[in-house]
């Protein structure tokens, strides 16, 4: 069922009492849907290296997470890299996936294709929950063009290249997603007025607006 | 081009209007509004007031790329897209740099849309008067030539722009920031109280107050506007009628009158001068889309085409009597075009403060009033005249998660909160007029429509670049003081155009030797031609400059209504 549909049936039906964060977790099984699309830029396989970095970045939780929403993080990100992004960032993006792709089959021995969510968690996070020190190491030589990268570096800067392009548009994908600014942070569309200061404790649920 | 065919057109207007932005409407509401049969050109497409708003509702969801800039779109306006207005939400306001392209002798960005309402649709909505201090300025120091008027010349006028148009802000009694009619102020912020706080404790010199901007709030009547809504989506134009454009208040009212003909798609390139009577007679016009040459009667004709436009056109007017264009007697005419230096400033981080936030998206921030060479006490060894700033404090969003390693349910919570406050200003310079600031015409590089381009001349000079270092200095010390962390200054280049406040190139001036236009707007030989646009100003002072081209446009239509009404009688 699209989760869309099936939250505003819910909360018809529950009326306006029960929480948002129950309605999810009612939901949260009903997270099939994102196989059913068709990439413009991305090969099936990273694709599903997409689905699942995404859904680890930002996972189903009270709320829906990246995979969650119409349209989908990955989605998005396929979109925006095949109509928005220049080619130099094209060819950096597939190198990087390419990478990642052979580090995956490396550690678990299998095609990244048939990778799962574990062992996606699992590989992520040896590049991602790091020490604060390499954590530093690492952003300071993304902020490089690559020319400028030592070469025994190179793997190393264009997988992070990869991992964090991956995250900016689940981020942005997320955040500006119809059903995260409508229904998830504060949706505002016509305010009628401006109040400079107000305390957080007269914003509903503490969260900012969309 | 005078040997091609051009259509006289029957009717003999009493005024033409050459343009619908924020001088040409006002122009056109006071011109129909005494009596006068008023033809209003625009050379772009019709614009109106809702109807053809096409991007006014939309959320970030509604658009593909989520208001990412295309390139595709982005290499149809390379020049355009140097400024910070252009978004998907508002890039059809602005015109295709490869249709109507312009020549750089120097670098020069030309920010500009073809259309119904003009810039007035996309405007900054800032609102501040000039003072003596600026009417004063040339004389004393002996830069350009002096102003023809003092404030109490335009102060009426400044009185009825702003009753008619709506001025959000607070009266401080400054004497370089007059007080006007200003309805109910928009709120600071917590974190701007603190500065302002702190800028009391630590400078004597100077204050921070909320910045005065177009915006209706408070209770007073506006036909067919309703209050600002604080959406904060002005530049797409506003359903409600929030700020002030030319197509919700000015060519309304001049459209209620019954007086005004507007023609769109109509491109004047030539005010023609009747050398047997020795005024203007009328405008010849190339309609955009058929290329059809007509010829417009009219007794008086107001030039409000912006100031490189109505420059342009009347560089183009060439006749015996003034074969360097109409009224360039002087040798002026093109010259000292001065915009403001902007980008320098500075910004911080705000710690603290977490337990607060607000609610609706101000349209406006705060604006700290120029300090600089006031007086005696405040004069400065480096630079002549001064600066103001505009500045905004806000929480940061989720953006603040990209680039760093953080993930999961930890860092989802995390960023659908509120960040922590961001505080940052910029500073609006002065630019000193200079004759060698200038533009030409192109008659080998010519438009699709025959006509010739613009070359660009004009570069900001060291009393400028000095004043930028200070916008950059000063603002660095105020957020210091206020006890921000983090506190970075920055003074990039700053092209001339960029601040989009391109003025001065047919400037008024008590005298014909060394000025285009005299104190009531009218080019000294030809009295019958008012230039009321940017085009018009002796100096730049420092504030933004809307308010002023519609207090001296609303001036000079009045003039030109009683003096209509005089020879009437005659």
């Amino acid at each position: 069922m699209d989760r869309r549909t099936a939250l505003k049936n819910l909360s018809m039906s529950l009326g306006y009492t029960v929480a948002a964060p129950t309605i999810f977790n009612m939901l949260s099984s009903c997270t099939s849907e994102t196989d059913t699309w068709t990439p413009l830029f991305l090969s099936s396989d990273e694709k599903h290296i997409i689905i699942h970095l995404s859904d680890i970045i930002l996972p189903a939780s009270d709320t829906p997470g990246a995979i969650d929403i119409n349209i989908n993080a990955p989605q998005f990100l396929d979109l925006m890299y095949n109509d928005i992004e220049k080619d130099e960032n094209k060819t950096l993006f597939k190198k990087g996936a390419t990478l990642f792709a052979e580090k995956f089959t490396n550690k678990f021995n299998i095609e990244v294709a048939k990778g799962n969510k574990e062992q996606f968690e699992t590989l992520f996070a040896s590049y991602f929950k790091i020490s604060e020190e390499e954590t530093k190491v690492v952003l300071k030589e993304q902020k490089l063009p690559i020319q400028k990268v030592k070469d025994s570096n190179i793997d190393n800067y264009l997988t992070y290249k990869f991992l964090l392009s991956v995250k900016m548009y689940t981020l942005f994908g997320y955040f500006t997603s119809e059903k995260v600014g409508e229904e998830v942070l504060n949706y505002d569309p016509v305010p009628g007025a401006y109040n400079g200061c107000i305390p957080m404790e007269e914003i509903p649920n503490g969260r900012a607006w969309s | 081009m005078a040997e091609e065919a051009i259509t006289e057109y029957p009717t003999v207007y009493d005024a033409i209007v050459i343009g619908t932005g924020i001088s040409g409407g006002w122009a056109a509401k006071e011109l129909c509004e005494n009596g006068l049969k008023t033809l209003v050109l625009d050379r772009g497409r019709l614009v109106k007031h809702i109807e053809h708003y096409p991007t006014m509702h939309l959320d970030p969801w509604d658009l593909k790329h989520r208001g990412a800039k295309n390139p595709e779109d982005v290499a149809l306006q390379p020049k355009q897209n140097k400024s910070y207005i252009l978004s998907p939400y508002s890039q059809h306001w602005f015109v295709n740099d490869f249709k109507h392209p312009y020549n750089e002798v120097k670098p020069f960005d030309w920010i500009r849309g073809y259309h119904v309402g003009g810039r007035s649709l996309m405007w900054a909505r800032q609102s501040y008067r000039l003072s003596d201090l600026d009417f004063e300025a040339n004389k004393k120091d002996g830069h350009g030539v002096d102003w023809p008027i003092r404030y109490k010349d335009i102060s009426p006028w400044y009185d009825k722009v702003e009753t008619f148009i709506g001025v959000s802000g607070q009266n401080l009694g400054l004497s370089q920031l007059p007080d006007g009619k200003l309805s109910k102020p928009m709120e600071l912020n917590c974190v701007e109280l603190e500065l302002q706080k702190k800028i009391e404790e630590n400078f004597e010199d100077r204050l921070l107050t909320i910045g005065r901007t177009a915006h209706k709030t408070g209770d007073a009547e506006h036909e067919g506007r309703s209050n600002c809504q604080f959406r904060n989506r002005c530049v797409r134009g506003c359903p409600f009628g929030g700020y002030f454009s030319s197509n919700s208040s000015t060519l309304p009212a001049a459209e209620r009158t019954g007086n005004m003909h507007l023609r769109h798609n109509s491109i004047a390139y030539e005010i023609v001068y009747d050398e047997e009577k020795g005024i203007a007679s009328g405008v010849r016009i190339i309609d955009a889309e058929t290329h059809e040459k007509i010829f417009f009667k009219a007794s008086i004709i107001f030039s409000c085409a912006s100031t490189i436009g109505s420059a342009s056109i009347l560089m183009q007017s060439k006749s015996e009597r003034f074969p360097n264009g109409l009224g360039n007697d002087s040798g002026e005419l093109g010259h000292n075009i001065m915009d403001h230096t902007s980008k320098s400033g500075a910004s911080a981080k705000v710690d603290g403060f977490e337990d607060m936030y607000y609610k609706g998206r101000r349209p406006n921030g705060f604006y700290i009033p120029r300090f600089r060479n006031l007086d005696e006490k405040t004069k400065q060894k480096d630079f002549l005249r001064g600066y103001g700033y505009q500045g905004s404090a806000s929480r940061t969003n989720w953006k603040s998660g990209m680039g760093e390693l953080s993930y999961g349910e930890d860092l989802k919570e995390d960023l659908m909160k509120p960040g922590h406050w961001r505080i940052g200003m910029g500073g609006f310079g002065e630019c000193l007029p200079y004759h060698d600031n200038k533009m030409t015409l192109n008659y080998d590089k010519l438009d699709d429509w025959g006509l010739p381009t613009v070359n660009f001349d004009v570069t900001f000079r060291e009393n400028e670049l000095k004043m930028k270092k200070d916008i950059m200095n000063q603002a660095v010390a105020m957020l210091k003081a206020a006890g921000f962390s983090d506190v970075k200054g920055h003074n990039p280049k700053s092209t001339p155009g960029i601040a989009i406040h391109e003025m001065g190139a047919a400037r008024m001036g008590h005298d014909p030797k060394t000025s285009v236009l005299n104190k009531y707007n009218q080019i000294h030989a030809v009295p019958n031609v008012y230039v009321t646009d940017g085009a018009c100003m002796t100096s730049s002072a420092c504030q933004n400059p809307s308010l002023t081209y519609m207090a001296i446009t609303a001036r000079a239509a009045n003039h030109a209504a009683a003096e209509f009404k005089k020879n009437k009688k005659a």
